[in-house]
């Protein structure tokens, strides 16, 4: 028989080791209560993590509640590995966004490479096949050397793996402030299409059914990986490196052949992807969904080293695995499928009809814990939230050096041309990618057929701050709005809710407010949840700005429309929604003021549905070219933009005072159509032109050359990144 | 004409490049990296991707795969070889295309719209092409930087190997060699995906030509030198 | 049994675009004592022989036929300690 040297049920106690693996007092009597003793070492580790914020979403259950997650399409919403939506011909998009924020602030590449293969590993696991990958992505000021290497890190993480396993990078965003310093934002989302018949549950049922491992064999990595995330990064952060993951695409790209096929297969019974927490929750949660019990037999774990331990083996977060169930008498055909494919399994348990998780190592029982209780009795914890003071000083501008302001913005990272970054990223592998990324949301067809999936991921941080339940909205609003602006009809959404420690009265209203804002933006919307990430404690230097990151998916029912449209000067520019002096949460704001003013935003959500429908429909028809939503930095740097992207010139004349120009109102686009059209609520704010770029205003005037705006809008990054530290 | 798309663990454009011949109208099959034989199949596709992650070095293990004597055996009969992106670095790894693919200058992956020059119509795999017609095929590498010594690069040139090249060099390619064909014309490798470049709607049709003549091949002959 | 350590690098007339790199970070940390980067790889692996004229010709076939691409790269390699088994 093998022993290990582990602390015993005393030392646990005495010692109080549970509380270096994330559990309080409470909770660790609670976990007595539930076994009727105290627990040994690998029930510890195994409720820690099952407990942790990251698996059992302790302090964010009660928001979470909030938000609509049915509606006529949708056909599986949040529990399992990705919501799933129906897009007819019996098909569905699966999707879900998730964070790897702590794992990138400690080793970038890695980090960000781990995060995209876990949330391929979650399409997957469905059953999709997965067809489009995004992200959204914070960081600190490019001026500080530490966040340059994190940016290049992320991004070479992010490529490294989307584009190895050979899934296209259609989108994304990136917003770079000072919050962000030492613990970036890395929210990867995936999207895939399935036939309704294939979706997977991941699901433990049927006594003596087997329990099947596949994929890289087990080693050390990212213990605790699960409660590390629901901590504040410190310093002593650095020195638990070793936990960090090491992403493996090419096997992953095996393995996501080897599932889908897996899953054709009728003696499939279940299926999930071993990601935080790896065996431990997977395990568990199939058992708990299939209301049985499990016992593994961990000596026939594959593992990468001798000495491993049941406790090391739970918990480990080893990249590249999937566990199946399937059914008994099956498991030889699965083994063999997998040995084509050259990946290591194994047969590792099975099914019982205790509904206790029972762990096995050379036939002596390491843990016996009641299935129910460790997966749904996690400790839900409701704080008291506190609204802070309202800062209702109006804003002025008028005095501000406009024009400079305008440069200092085009040429900011997060306003200026993102080509650095999505570069490096494939974007069209698959031969379907119709809209890729460089200006505006992902669209990509469904193999074989006129459809399409548009899919965008936004989310504005500096609104929420300003104005927490307006903001949630706006956040949800704006992702609906780039949907929209492809001609898509949004159809559902997912949430990755990025926010500092809930345990702190200011934050907690943040996310109070802001998922409640969030909730009631969904229902006007028509944009249920589906699923959905929450990653608090992000606290480096300071506190992050609240970041609730929304991905939402859309459906285009004939994407050939978007064939031939061609922007051209002469095409009139419209300017639709109303612009009034808003400014809290601004761009103008972080330059001139340093800050954000707790003041209110605006924004009326049955107006934003209807002015949405209606210029979706405008789209299609095709009476206007295209349309695109004013976001950060307001009208100025849109028009911008545009003209940088497209290289032509603008010649705009609004009726506004010059500091409107960088207002940021919800529910405004600018559309690009032939001139003399009536659009409700629209202005004709003049013409793209082939030379020069001018607006005009009540009080100031903006002229450029178009190799002006193009040089400063396409240097943004670079220019930060030539530095070599 | 019957197309054998060569498939590694780890390649990803195989789908797109089977589509590919598929669509410009000829038949294509898939066959495994561990098979020894391509025979009853016209024509071979090395598609692209991470063939074994290119671990060690982009198309080092795929070289020593055991379809690769075959591959070779179906050059020298005279069929059409194509080679995209990581199937160009296998290529050069088993030796039936001169040089090697390094990485990018910028040692980043790059992905974007190259405009190229067909600097060679005269070939079966260009001759729908006009002699200094500029196409646009995507490029997504990390190893793209063409490399040769100079003796190979002055045997290219003389015998108009040299049939592609790129507008605005990505990657720091030899003199912006984008492809280039093996002595006998039959086997083509380039670093951009005309696979990726069948429909406007996808941003181009350039490279559709490409797979009509191939699929064409018999007509096509005499130019093959 | 022993172990070797095989290293390869690229031909040096052969752009090293990583080692330039590198070349240009030492210099900005002010290390202008160093020059010359080169970045290569190294394999290490166990082989199941003791005469080093067999190991010799088994390390040297697989260096041209997989280790290395002989067109940009170049290896050199030792023995070292044996390998308890």
């Amino acid at each position: 028989m093998i022993t290990f040297t582990e602390p015993t049920e005393q030392d646990i106690r005495n010692e109080k080791l549970y509380a270096d693996m994330g559990l309080t007092d409470e909770e660790y009597d609670k976990v007595i209560g539930i076994l009727g003793r105290e627990p040994n070492y690998t029930e510890t580790g195994i409720f820690s993590v099952m407990w942790s914020e990251h698996c059992s979403y302790k302090h964010s259950k009660p928001f979470l509640k909030q938000f609509p997650t049915t509606g006529d399409r949708v056909l599986m919403g949040p529990g399992e590995g990705a919501g799933v939506v129906d897009i007819g011909d019996n098909q569905a998009v699966v999707f879900k966004v998730e964070s790897h924020n702590h794992p990138s602030a400690v080793e970038p590449y890695q980090g960000a490479a781990t995060g995209v293969g876990g949330i391929i590993r979650d399409i997957v696991s469905i059953g999709a096949r997965p067809i489009g990958l995004l992200n959204s992505l914070r960081f600190g000021e490019l001026s500080e050397p530490n966040n340059r290497r994190l940016l290049r890190g992320v991004v070479a993480g992010i490529g490294g793996y989307g584009n190895c396993i050979g899934i296209p990078t259609v989108s994304g965003e990136v917003e770079f402030d000072p919050s962000y310093d030492g613990n970036p934002l890395v929210n990867a989302m995936c999207v895939g299409t399935i036939d309704h018949d294939k979706i997977q549950k991941g699901t433990a049922r049927g006594i003596g059914n087997k329990v099947i491992y596949v994929g890289l064999k087990t080693g050390r990595d990212g213990i605790h990986g699960a409660t590390f995330a629901s901590e504040e990064l410190t310093d002593e952060s650095e020195s638990k490196r070793p936990s960090v993951q090491i992403g493996d695409p090419f096997t992953g790209k095996k393995l996501m052949e080897a599932t889908l096929d897996a899953i054709r297969q009728p003696e499939l019974v279940g299926i999930q992807d071993m990601g935080a927490a790896g065996l431990t929750s997977s395990s568990a949660e199939m058992a708990a969904k299939g209301e049985s019990g499990i016992a593994l037999h961990l000596d026939q774990v594959p593992v990468r080293e001798d000495g491993i331990t049941p406790y090391e083996m739970m918990l480990s977060e080893t990249q590249e695995r999937m566990l199946l169930v399937v059914e008994a008498g099956s498991e030889d055909k699965f083994l063999d499928m997998f040995e084509g494919y050259e990946l290591d399994s194994a047969v590792i348990g099975e099914v019982t009809d205790t509904d206790r998780l029972e762990l096995f190592f050379h036939g002596e029982k390491y843990a016996d814990i009641p299935v129910q209780p460790l997966s749904d009795e996690a400790p839900v914890y409701i704080l008291e939230g506190e609204a802070p003071a309202q800062d209702e000083t109006p804003y002025s501008y008028a005095d501000q050096d406009l024009n400079k302001v305008f440069d200092a913005l085009i040429g900011h990272p997060t306003h200026g041309s993102k080509r650095y970054i999505y570069e490096q990223y494939d974007n069209q592998v698959g031969a379907n990618t119709v809209q890729k990324s460089g200006f505006g949301s992902g669209v990509v067809r469904v193999e074989g057929t006129d459809k399409a999936i548009a899919m965008a991921i936004d989310g504005k941080s500096r609104y929420v701050y300003a104005d927490p339940l307006n903001g949630g909205k706006e956040a949800v609003a704006q992702t609906f709005r780039s949907i929209i602006s492809t001609g898509a009809l949004p159809l559902a959404m997912t949430d990755c809710l990025n926010y500092g420690s809930p345990e702190k009265p200011e934050i907690y209203h943040q996310l109070e407010a802001s998922t409640r804002g969030m909730a009631e933006a969904c229902e006007m919307l028509s944009t249920p949840v589906v699923s959905g990430n929450v990653s608090l404690y992000n606290e480096s230097k300071g506190t992050i700005l609240p970041t609730p990151v929304i991905g939402m998916v859309g459906l285009i029912e004939d994407v050939n429309f978007m064939a031939g449209v061609e922007i051209s000067a002469g095409d009139a520019l419209y300017l639709v929604g109303e612009t009034t002096k808003s400014f809290a949460g601004s761009q103008i704001e972080k330059l001139i003021d340093n800050e954000i003013r707790k003041q209110a935003r605006h924004i009326d959500l049955e107006l934003e549905y209807a002015r949405g429908m209606d210029l979706r429909g405008r789209l299609i028809d095709g009476e206007v070219k295209r349309i695109t939503p004013v976001g950060r930095g307001g009208i100025a740097i849109k028009l911008a933009q545009l003209s940088a992207f497209h290289r032509l010139g603008v010649d705009v004349e609004v009726d506004l005072d010059g500091e409107d120009l960088f207002a940021e109102n919800a529910s405004r686009y600018i559309v690009i159509a032939p001139a003399g059209l009536d659009i409700k609520d629209g202005t004709e704010i003049g013409r793209l032109t082939d030379e020069g770029f001018h607006i005009g205003t009540h009080d100031l005037t903006i002229d450029r050359s178009i190799d002006a705006i193009s040089n400063t809008w396409e240097g943004a990054i670079p220019q930060c990144m030539t530095s070599t530290d | 004409m019957k197309f054998a798309v060569v498939k590694f663990p780890g390649s990803n454009c195989d789908r797109d490049m089977l589509n590919a011949a598929i669509k410009a109208g000829g038949e294509a099959e898939y066959v495994d990296y561990r098979e020894t034989s391509l025979e009853g199949y016209d024509g071979v596709l090395i598609p692209g991707g991470f063939s074994f992650g290119d671990y060690l070095r982009s198309g080092a293990m795929a070289s020593v795969a055991p379809i690769t004597r075959a591959i070779k055996e179906a050059a020298s009969a005279g069929r059409p070889v194509l080679g995209v992106c990581n199937g160009f670095q296998i290529l050069t790894e088993i030796g039936l295309l001169p040089g090697a693919l390094i990485f990018n200058d910028t040692h980043t992956f790059i992905s974007r719209n190259e405009v190229l020059t067909i600097t060679n119509n005269e070939t079966a795999f260009t001759s729908g092409y006009e002699k200094g017609e500029s196409v646009v095929f995507p490029v997504a590498h990390g190893e793209g930087h063409y490399y040769c010594d100079d003796e190979t690069y002055e045997t290219l040139a003389a015998n108009d190997r040299i049939v592609l090249t790129y507008h605005d060099n990505p990657n720091g390619s030899r003199a912006d060699i984008a492809g280039i064909v093996n002595e006998a014309g039959n086997v083509f490798g380039l670093m951009p995906h005309p696979e990726r470049a069948l429909e406007s709607l996808l941003g181009s049709d350039d490279g559709m030509r490409l797979f009509e003549k191939m699929n064409d091949w018999e007509a096509n002959h005499d130019y093959i030198h | 049994m022993k172990k070797v350590e095989l290293i390869v690098t690229l031909k040096p007339q052969v752009l090293d675009t990583q080692g330039e790199a590198l070349n240009r970070a030492v210099h900005e940390l002010d290390h202008d004592e160093i020059t010359n980067i080169r970045v290569g790889k190294v394999l290490y692996f166990d082989i199941d022989e003791t005469d080093d004229a067999k190991i010799d010709d088994s390390v040297r076939q697989l260096s041209e036929k997989l280790f290395t691409n002989t067109v940009i790269e170049t290896y050199t390699y030792r023995i070292l300690d044996e390998v308890s088994q």
